[in-house]
Protein backbone atom coordinates (compact mmCIF):
# COMPACT_ATOMS: atom_id res chain seq x y z
CA UNK A 1 0.00 0.00 0.00
CA UNK A 2 2.68 2.38 1.02
CA UNK A 3 5.16 1.49 -1.83
CA UNK A 4 1.75 2.33 -4.64
CA UNK A 5 1.16 5.48 -2.88
CA UNK A 6 4.63 6.96 -2.83
CA UNK A 7 4.99 5.54 -6.35
CA UNK A 8 1.60 7.75 -6.77
CA UNK A 9 2.74 10.30 -5.63
CA UNK A 10 5.90 10.56 -7.87
CA UNK A 11 3.72 10.29 -10.88
CA UNK A 12 2.08 13.12 -9.53
CA UNK A 13 4.69 15.33 -9.96
CA UNK A 14 5.48 17.84 -12.79
CA UNK A 15 8.68 17.44 -14.89
CA UNK A 16 9.45 21.09 -13.16
CA UNK A 17 8.92 19.86 -9.80
CA UNK A 18 11.33 16.76 -10.21
CA UNK A 19 13.85 19.03 -11.97
CA UNK A 20 14.00 21.06 -8.79
CA UNK A 21 13.64 17.74 -6.19
CA UNK A 22 16.94 16.29 -7.86
CA UNK A 23 18.41 19.91 -7.34
CA UNK A 24 17.43 20.04 -3.94
CA UNK A 25 19.06 16.40 -3.51
CA UNK A 26 22.21 17.74 -5.36
CA UNK A 27 22.12 20.73 -3.30
CA UNK A 28 22.11 18.60 -0.22
CA UNK A 29 24.42 16.25 -0.68
CA UNK A 30 26.94 19.28 -1.93
CA UNK A 31 26.04 21.10 1.27
CA UNK A 32 26.99 17.25 3.04
CA UNK A 33 29.78 16.60 1.11
CA UNK A 34 31.66 20.18 1.81
CA UNK A 35 30.69 19.86 5.61
CA UNK A 36 32.12 17.03 5.65
CA UNK A 37 35.27 18.43 3.58
CA UNK A 38 35.13 21.40 6.43
CA UNK A 39 34.99 18.69 8.80
CA UNK A 40 37.97 17.15 7.80
CA UNK A 41 40.20 20.30 7.16
CA UNK A 42 39.24 20.78 10.69
CA UNK A 43 39.91 17.76 11.94
CA UNK A 44 43.14 17.15 9.98
CA UNK A 45 44.38 20.71 10.92
CA UNK A 46 43.77 20.05 15.25
CA UNK A 47 47.00 19.45 16.64
CA UNK A 48 45.19 16.43 18.68
CA UNK A 49 44.80 12.80 16.91
CA UNK A 50 41.06 12.58 16.98
CA UNK A 51 38.66 9.50 15.98
CA UNK A 52 35.03 8.67 16.18
CA UNK A 53 33.30 5.73 17.50
CA UNK A 54 30.33 4.16 17.44
CA UNK A 55 27.71 3.63 20.25
CA UNK A 56 29.75 0.75 21.37
CA UNK A 57 32.83 2.12 20.85
CA UNK A 58 34.07 0.57 17.41
CA UNK A 59 36.15 3.20 16.25
CA UNK A 60 35.39 4.01 12.11
CA UNK A 61 37.42 7.22 11.79
CA UNK A 62 40.46 8.59 12.74
CA UNK A 63 41.75 11.92 11.98
CA UNK A 64 45.14 12.52 9.56
CA UNK A 65 47.23 13.14 12.05
CA UNK A 66 46.85 9.80 13.93
CA UNK A 67 48.30 7.63 10.91
CA UNK A 68 50.66 10.35 10.60
CA UNK A 69 51.64 9.60 14.06
CA UNK A 70 51.02 5.72 14.68
CA UNK A 71 52.29 4.90 11.44
CA UNK A 72 49.38 2.53 11.12
CA UNK A 73 45.93 2.37 8.22
CA UNK A 74 42.15 2.14 9.07
CA UNK A 75 42.30 -1.54 8.63
CA UNK A 76 44.98 -2.22 11.30
CA UNK A 77 42.76 0.05 13.56
CA UNK A 78 39.28 -0.14 12.86
CA UNK A 79 37.06 -1.10 15.52
CA UNK A 80 39.65 -2.11 18.90
CA UNK A 81 42.70 -2.08 16.63
CA UNK A 82 43.77 0.89 18.78
CA UNK A 83 45.00 -1.73 20.99
CA UNK A 84 48.11 -2.13 18.96
CA UNK A 85 49.66 1.13 19.78
CA UNK A 86 49.18 0.95 23.02
CA UNK A 87 51.74 0.03 25.80
CA UNK A 88 51.42 -2.92 27.68
CA UNK A 89 51.54 -1.90 31.13
CA UNK A 90 48.51 0.40 30.40
CA UNK A 91 46.63 -1.29 27.89
CA UNK A 92 44.49 -3.08 30.41
CA UNK A 93 43.81 0.01 33.02
CA UNK A 94 42.47 2.00 29.49
CA UNK A 95 40.53 -0.62 28.43
CA UNK A 96 38.73 -1.11 31.56
CA UNK A 97 38.10 2.72 32.10
CA UNK A 98 36.69 3.31 27.99
CA UNK A 99 34.28 0.11 28.81
CA UNK A 100 32.93 2.01 31.43
CA UNK A 101 32.28 5.02 29.55
CA UNK A 102 30.88 3.13 26.58
CA UNK A 103 28.55 1.24 28.80
CA UNK A 104 27.28 4.23 31.02
CA UNK A 105 27.77 7.22 28.15
CA UNK A 106 29.65 9.21 30.74
CA UNK A 107 32.82 11.52 28.97
CA UNK A 108 36.05 9.60 28.94
CA UNK A 109 39.52 10.59 30.18
CA UNK A 110 42.88 9.07 30.92
CA UNK A 111 46.70 9.39 29.92
CA UNK A 112 48.65 7.29 28.31
CA UNK A 113 52.01 6.46 25.86
CA UNK A 114 50.87 5.42 22.57
CA UNK A 115 53.69 3.99 20.10
CA UNK A 116 55.03 6.44 17.06
CA UNK A 117 55.53 5.09 13.86
CA UNK A 118 59.19 4.81 14.60
CA UNK A 119 59.04 2.95 17.85
CA UNK A 120 58.99 5.51 20.28
CA UNK A 121 56.11 6.26 23.16
CA UNK A 122 54.74 9.59 23.71
CA UNK A 123 52.05 9.84 26.22
CA UNK A 124 48.82 11.54 25.40
CA UNK A 125 45.92 13.12 27.81
CA UNK A 126 42.93 11.69 26.43
CA UNK A 127 39.13 12.82 26.04
CA UNK A 128 36.07 11.25 24.59
CA UNK A 129 32.83 12.70 24.31
CA UNK A 130 29.36 11.01 23.00
CA UNK A 131 27.23 12.73 20.96
CA UNK A 132 23.35 12.54 21.58
CA UNK A 133 20.28 12.61 19.02
CA UNK A 134 17.52 14.56 19.84
CA UNK A 135 16.14 11.45 22.19
CA UNK A 136 19.11 11.40 24.43
CA UNK A 137 20.91 8.69 22.99
CA UNK A 138 24.12 8.52 22.55
CA UNK A 139 24.76 8.02 18.43
CA UNK A 140 28.68 8.12 18.68
CA UNK A 141 31.91 9.30 20.18
CA UNK A 142 34.06 12.01 19.60
CA UNK A 143 37.63 11.53 20.85
CA UNK A 144 41.12 13.39 20.71
CA UNK A 145 44.54 12.40 22.03
CA UNK A 146 46.67 15.09 23.18
CA UNK A 147 50.50 15.25 23.57
CA UNK A 148 51.40 15.82 27.07
CA UNK A 149 54.91 14.54 26.68
CA UNK A 150 56.87 17.93 27.05
CA UNK A 151 54.63 18.46 29.79
CA UNK A 152 55.15 15.86 32.18
CA UNK A 153 59.32 15.53 31.48
CA UNK A 154 59.06 19.59 32.96
CA UNK A 155 57.17 18.09 35.86
CA UNK A 156 59.08 14.94 36.15
CA UNK A 157 62.25 17.67 35.62
CA UNK A 158 60.72 20.01 38.20
CA UNK A 159 60.79 17.20 40.84
CA UNK A 160 63.92 16.24 40.56
CA UNK A 161 64.81 19.78 41.10
CA UNK A 162 62.87 19.91 43.99
CA UNK A 163 64.16 16.88 45.30
CA UNK A 164 67.81 17.75 44.76
CA UNK A 165 67.11 21.45 46.17
CA UNK A 166 65.62 20.03 49.06
CA UNK A 167 68.82 17.39 50.08
CA UNK A 168 71.26 20.55 49.12
CA UNK A 169 69.59 22.21 51.81
CA UNK A 170 69.64 19.79 54.25
CA UNK A 171 72.99 19.06 53.86
CA UNK A 172 73.54 22.17 54.26
CA UNK A 173 71.76 22.51 57.24
CA UNK A 174 73.43 19.51 58.29
CA UNK A 175 77.14 21.11 57.48
CA UNK A 176 75.95 24.26 59.50
CA UNK A 177 75.22 22.45 62.50
CA UNK A 178 78.29 20.81 62.29
CA UNK A 179 80.32 24.36 62.28
CA UNK A 180 78.52 25.68 64.87
CA UNK A 181 79.00 23.11 66.96
CA UNK A 182 83.14 22.70 66.57
CA UNK A 183 83.08 26.04 66.84
CA UNK A 184 81.41 26.20 69.83
CA UNK A 185 84.01 23.71 70.90
CA UNK A 186 87.12 25.77 70.19
CA UNK A 187 85.66 29.17 72.13
CA UNK A 188 85.27 30.35 75.11
CA UNK A 189 83.39 33.96 74.59
CA UNK A 190 80.71 34.26 72.95
CA UNK A 191 81.77 37.30 71.14
CA UNK A 192 85.00 35.16 69.72
CA UNK A 193 82.31 32.38 68.73
CA UNK A 194 80.31 34.92 67.32
CA UNK A 195 82.85 36.37 64.91
CA UNK A 196 84.41 32.71 64.26
CA UNK A 197 80.78 31.30 63.39
CA UNK A 198 79.79 34.23 61.18
CA UNK A 199 82.87 33.85 59.28
CA UNK A 200 82.53 30.82 58.20
CA UNK A 201 79.02 30.73 57.39
CA UNK A 202 79.63 33.88 54.93
CA UNK A 203 82.72 31.58 53.84
CA UNK A 204 79.66 28.78 53.14
CA UNK A 205 77.40 31.02 51.49
CA UNK A 206 79.88 32.65 49.41
CA UNK A 207 81.12 29.39 47.92
CA UNK A 208 77.33 28.61 46.94
CA UNK A 209 76.95 31.83 45.49
CA UNK A 210 80.10 30.97 43.11
CA UNK A 211 78.92 27.33 42.83
CA UNK A 212 74.94 28.83 41.86
CA UNK A 213 76.48 30.66 38.88
CA UNK A 214 77.30 27.85 37.39
CA UNK A 215 74.03 25.89 38.35
CA UNK A 216 75.73 23.75 40.87
CA UNK A 217 78.19 22.06 38.35
CA UNK A 218 81.55 23.02 39.55
CA UNK A 219 83.67 26.08 39.74
CA UNK A 220 86.80 27.18 38.74
CA UNK A 221 89.68 26.49 41.47
CA UNK A 222 91.17 30.23 40.71
CA UNK A 223 87.71 31.64 42.19
CA UNK A 224 87.40 29.47 44.87
CA UNK A 225 90.54 30.94 46.20
CA UNK A 226 90.03 34.61 45.03
CA UNK A 227 86.27 34.22 46.52
CA UNK A 228 87.86 33.11 50.08
CA UNK A 229 90.00 36.20 49.87
CA UNK A 230 87.28 38.67 49.45
CA UNK A 231 86.83 39.78 52.82
CA UNK A 232 90.70 40.21 53.00
CA UNK A 233 91.07 41.65 49.83
CA UNK A 234 88.46 44.57 50.18
CA UNK A 235 90.38 45.38 53.46
CA UNK A 236 94.33 45.07 52.01
CA UNK A 237 95.81 46.57 48.89
CA UNK A 238 95.67 43.50 46.51
CA UNK A 239 98.81 43.48 45.79
CA UNK A 240 99.54 41.53 49.10
CA UNK A 241 98.16 38.73 47.27
CA UNK A 242 99.27 36.49 44.53
CA UNK A 243 96.97 33.78 42.97
CA UNK A 244 97.64 31.76 39.73
CA UNK A 245 97.67 28.20 38.45
CA UNK A 246 96.56 26.32 35.02
CA UNK A 247 92.27 26.23 34.63
CA UNK A 248 90.99 23.54 36.75
CA UNK A 249 87.59 22.26 37.05
CA UNK A 250 86.13 21.22 40.44
CA UNK A 251 82.81 19.45 41.45
CA UNK A 252 80.67 21.14 43.76
CA UNK A 253 81.24 19.20 46.88
CA UNK A 254 84.91 19.31 46.54
CA UNK A 255 85.00 23.22 45.97
CA UNK A 256 82.68 23.61 49.26
CA UNK A 257 85.04 21.83 51.07
CA UNK A 258 88.43 23.69 49.27
CA UNK A 259 85.97 27.21 50.38
CA UNK A 260 86.50 25.73 53.51
CA UNK A 261 89.43 25.25 53.94
CA UNK A 262 90.86 27.86 52.42
CA UNK A 263 88.88 30.43 54.71
CA UNK A 264 90.29 28.46 57.52
CA UNK A 265 94.06 29.43 56.35
CA UNK A 266 93.18 33.06 55.86
CA UNK A 267 91.35 33.58 59.20
CA UNK A 268 94.09 32.37 60.39
CA UNK A 269 96.52 34.39 58.56
CA UNK A 270 94.65 37.35 59.95
CA UNK A 271 94.87 36.08 63.39
CA UNK A 272 98.44 34.70 63.18
CA UNK A 273 100.01 35.33 60.82
CA UNK A 274 100.48 37.48 57.49
CA UNK A 275 97.57 39.00 57.23
CA UNK A 276 97.83 40.41 60.96
CA UNK A 277 101.07 42.98 59.78
CA UNK A 278 101.00 45.22 56.78
CA UNK A 279 103.89 43.52 55.30
CA UNK A 280 102.94 40.23 55.04
CA UNK A 281 102.19 38.47 51.56
CA UNK A 282 100.38 35.50 50.63
CA UNK A 283 100.94 33.59 47.69
CA UNK A 284 98.84 30.68 46.28
CA UNK A 285 99.83 28.66 43.44
CA UNK A 286 98.91 25.34 41.92
CA UNK A 287 99.91 22.88 39.15
CA UNK A 288 98.24 19.71 38.02
CA UNK A 289 101.17 16.67 38.16
CA UNK A 290 100.15 14.31 35.44
CA UNK A 291 103.29 12.15 36.37
CA UNK A 292 101.25 9.88 38.45
CA UNK A 293 99.40 7.46 36.08
CA UNK A 294 96.06 7.73 35.18
CA UNK A 295 94.56 10.28 37.85
CA UNK A 296 96.42 13.41 37.56
CA UNK A 297 97.45 15.29 40.85
CA UNK A 298 96.52 18.64 42.10
CA UNK A 299 99.38 20.27 44.26
CA UNK A 300 98.38 23.53 45.90
CA UNK A 301 100.75 25.66 47.85
CA UNK A 302 99.48 28.18 50.50
CA UNK A 303 102.55 30.42 51.28
CA UNK A 304 102.58 33.40 53.54
CA UNK A 305 105.71 35.48 53.74
CA UNK A 306 106.51 38.45 56.36
CA UNK A 307 104.50 38.07 58.90
CA UNK A 308 105.17 37.89 62.44
CA UNK A 309 107.85 34.81 63.35
CA UNK A 310 105.45 31.31 62.80
CA UNK A 311 105.43 28.90 65.71
CA UNK A 312 103.57 25.64 65.24
CA UNK A 313 100.48 26.15 67.78
CA UNK A 314 99.69 23.06 70.32
CA UNK A 315 95.81 22.79 69.71
CA UNK A 316 94.24 21.63 66.89
CA UNK A 317 90.88 23.64 66.26
CA UNK A 318 88.38 23.44 63.74
CA UNK A 319 90.82 24.55 60.71
CA UNK A 320 93.50 22.27 60.99
CA UNK A 321 91.33 19.16 61.76
CA UNK A 322 89.16 20.36 58.41
CA UNK A 323 92.65 20.77 56.09
CA UNK A 324 94.08 17.52 57.83
CA UNK A 325 91.40 15.12 58.94
CA UNK A 326 88.68 16.54 56.13
CA UNK A 327 90.41 17.18 53.19
CA UNK A 328 92.40 13.90 54.04
CA UNK A 329 89.12 12.36 54.03
CA UNK A 330 86.48 13.92 51.62
CA UNK A 331 88.71 14.41 48.55
CA UNK A 332 91.29 11.85 49.79
CA UNK A 333 94.28 14.89 50.03
CA UNK A 334 97.30 14.47 51.91
CA UNK A 335 98.31 18.12 53.47
CA UNK A 336 101.18 19.03 55.01
CA UNK A 337 102.06 21.76 57.07
CA UNK A 338 105.04 23.67 57.54
CA UNK A 339 105.51 25.40 60.05
CA UNK A 340 108.78 28.09 58.62
CA UNK A 341 110.01 31.21 61.04
CA UNK A 342 109.35 33.10 57.63
CA UNK A 343 105.85 32.21 57.25
CA UNK A 344 103.34 29.43 57.32
CA UNK A 345 103.05 27.22 54.17
CA UNK A 346 100.82 24.70 53.66
CA UNK A 347 100.58 21.97 50.84
CA UNK A 348 97.98 20.07 50.05
CA UNK A 349 98.17 17.31 47.32
CA UNK A 350 94.64 15.62 46.03
CA UNK A 351 94.06 13.47 43.07
CA UNK A 352 92.20 14.42 40.15
CA UNK A 353 89.14 12.02 40.66
CA UNK A 354 86.02 12.05 39.03
CA UNK A 355 84.49 13.63 42.41
CA UNK A 356 87.44 16.21 43.25
CA UNK A 357 87.64 17.61 39.28
CA UNK A 358 84.26 18.64 37.02
CA UNK A 359 86.94 19.02 34.28
CA UNK A 360 90.46 18.46 33.46
CA UNK A 361 92.70 21.11 32.53
CA UNK A 362 94.38 20.49 28.55
CA UNK A 363 97.05 18.17 29.04
CA UNK B 1 72.91 4.54 77.39
CA UNK B 2 76.29 5.31 77.60
CA UNK B 3 77.12 1.95 79.17
CA UNK B 4 75.18 0.24 76.25
CA UNK B 5 77.38 2.17 73.51
CA UNK B 6 80.56 3.08 74.23
CA UNK B 7 83.49 1.20 73.36
CA UNK B 8 81.41 0.02 70.21
CA UNK B 9 83.48 0.58 67.22
CA UNK B 10 81.81 2.30 64.28
CA UNK B 11 82.10 2.86 60.77
CA UNK B 12 81.24 6.46 59.48
CA UNK B 13 80.44 6.37 55.87
CA UNK B 14 80.12 10.48 54.84
CA UNK B 15 81.44 12.10 51.56
CA UNK B 16 81.19 15.62 53.39
CA UNK B 17 84.08 16.51 55.21
CA UNK B 18 81.73 18.94 57.48
CA UNK B 19 78.77 16.71 58.54
CA UNK B 20 81.32 13.78 58.66
CA UNK B 21 83.02 16.19 61.53
CA UNK B 22 79.94 16.26 63.48
CA UNK B 23 78.94 12.94 63.04
CA UNK B 24 82.48 12.06 64.59
CA UNK B 25 82.17 14.23 67.47
CA UNK B 26 79.04 12.91 68.36
CA UNK B 27 80.50 9.53 68.08
CA UNK B 28 83.32 10.08 70.08
CA UNK B 29 81.52 12.38 73.23
CA UNK B 30 79.39 9.15 73.32
CA UNK B 31 83.10 6.93 73.55
CA UNK B 32 82.50 5.49 70.64
CA UNK B 33 85.65 3.80 68.09
CA UNK B 34 85.44 6.01 65.01
CA UNK B 35 86.15 3.89 61.93
CA UNK B 36 86.99 5.79 59.08
CA UNK B 37 85.02 8.40 58.64
CA UNK B 38 85.48 7.93 54.74
CA UNK B 39 83.99 9.06 52.24
CA UNK B 40 83.68 6.41 48.76
CA UNK B 41 82.64 2.65 48.59
CA UNK B 42 86.10 1.59 47.51
CA UNK B 43 87.31 3.37 50.82
CA UNK B 44 84.70 2.00 53.04
CA UNK B 45 84.96 -1.98 51.67
CA UNK B 46 88.84 -1.74 52.50
CA UNK B 47 87.67 -0.95 55.97
CA UNK B 48 85.34 -3.97 56.33
CA UNK B 49 88.47 -6.06 55.21
CA UNK B 50 91.09 -5.06 58.01
CA UNK B 51 88.89 -4.12 60.49
CA UNK B 52 86.59 -4.98 63.37
CA UNK B 53 83.25 -3.03 63.29
CA UNK B 54 80.16 -3.48 65.42
CA UNK B 55 77.81 -1.34 63.38
CA UNK B 56 77.53 1.62 60.58
CA UNK B 57 76.34 4.71 59.78
CA UNK B 58 75.93 4.86 55.89
CA UNK B 59 75.26 8.24 54.09
CA UNK B 60 73.47 7.38 51.40
CA UNK B 61 74.74 9.31 48.60
CA UNK B 62 78.32 9.82 47.90
CA UNK B 63 78.63 12.09 45.49
CA UNK B 64 79.66 11.86 41.64
CA UNK B 65 76.67 9.33 41.55
CA UNK B 66 77.52 6.91 43.99
CA UNK B 67 75.58 5.34 46.86
CA UNK B 68 76.52 3.36 49.63
CA UNK B 69 74.51 0.32 48.93
CA UNK B 70 77.41 -1.90 47.91
CA UNK B 71 78.73 -1.19 51.59
CA UNK B 72 75.31 -1.88 53.39
CA UNK B 73 74.93 -4.86 51.76
CA UNK B 74 78.56 -6.31 52.38
CA UNK B 75 77.18 -5.37 56.09
CA UNK B 76 74.17 -7.45 55.73
CA UNK B 77 76.47 -10.17 55.01
CA UNK B 78 78.32 -10.19 58.06
CA UNK B 79 75.83 -9.44 60.04
CA UNK B 80 76.89 -5.79 61.32
CA UNK B 81 73.77 -3.91 61.54
CA UNK B 82 73.98 0.02 59.90
CA UNK B 83 71.54 2.63 59.92
CA UNK B 84 71.39 5.33 57.02
CA UNK B 85 71.82 9.37 57.32
CA UNK B 86 70.67 10.53 54.15
CA UNK B 87 69.41 14.31 53.05
CA UNK B 88 66.74 12.65 50.75
CA UNK B 89 64.24 11.01 53.50
CA UNK B 90 63.42 7.98 54.06
CA UNK B 91 61.99 8.20 50.26
CA UNK B 92 65.75 8.39 48.99
CA UNK B 93 66.87 4.89 50.42
CA UNK B 94 66.32 2.10 47.89
CA UNK B 95 62.73 -0.20 48.93
CA UNK B 96 65.14 -2.92 49.74
CA UNK B 97 66.19 -2.02 52.80
CA UNK B 98 63.12 -0.86 54.27
CA UNK B 99 63.58 -2.24 57.59
CA UNK B 100 66.56 -0.19 57.98
CA UNK B 101 66.59 3.26 60.52
CA UNK B 102 67.42 6.06 58.07
CA UNK B 103 67.99 9.26 60.25
CA UNK B 104 67.63 12.54 58.41
CA UNK B 105 69.67 15.43 57.70
CA UNK B 106 70.06 17.51 59.49
CA UNK B 107 69.97 15.58 62.43
CA UNK B 108 69.69 16.68 66.18
CA UNK B 109 73.06 14.85 68.03
CA UNK B 110 70.23 13.11 70.37
CA UNK B 111 68.85 11.31 67.79
CA UNK B 112 72.27 10.37 66.49
CA UNK B 113 72.78 8.80 69.83
CA UNK B 114 69.70 6.97 70.21
CA UNK B 115 69.95 5.37 67.10
CA UNK B 116 73.28 4.34 67.53
CA UNK B 117 72.05 3.14 70.91
CA UNK B 118 68.90 1.31 69.64
CA UNK B 119 69.89 -0.03 65.97
CA UNK B 120 73.59 -0.47 66.29
CA UNK B 121 74.34 -1.79 70.43
CA UNK B 122 74.50 -4.93 71.66
CA UNK B 123 74.15 -8.13 69.78
CA UNK B 124 70.26 -9.13 69.96
CA UNK B 125 68.63 -9.01 66.57
CA UNK B 126 67.74 -5.93 65.36
CA UNK B 127 65.90 -4.40 62.44
CA UNK B 128 68.92 -2.87 61.44
CA UNK B 129 70.52 -6.06 59.91
CA UNK B 130 67.51 -7.37 57.52
CA UNK B 131 69.35 -5.21 54.98
CA UNK B 132 67.95 -7.95 52.33
CA UNK B 133 64.74 -9.08 52.19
Amino acid sequence: MLGYAVEMAAEDLQPRDRQEEREGRFRAEAALRESEARFHLLADSIPQLAWMAQPDGWIFWYNKRWYDYTGTTLEDMEGWGWRKVHHPEHVDRVIARIQQSWQTGEPWEDTFPLRARDGGWRWFLSRALPVHDGEGRVVRWFGTNTDVTELRNAEERQKLLLGELNHRVRNTLAAVLSIASQTMRGTRSLKVFREKFSGRLLALSRSHDLLARETWEGADLGDVVLETLVPYRSEQPSARFAVSGPKVRIGPTAAVTLAMAFHELSANAAEHGALSVPAGRIAVEWSVDWRGGRTPALDIQWQESGGPPVSPRGARGFGSRLLEGGLAQELDAEVRFDFAPAGLECRIRLPLSAKVAAGLPDH
Amino acid sequence: MAELVAGLRLLVVEDEALVAMLIEDILLDLDCVVIGPVGTVAQALALLHVEEIDGALLDVNLGGGERSYPVADALAARDVPFIFVTGYGETGVERRYAPVTVLQKPFDPRSLERVVADDLAGSSAKPARAGRR
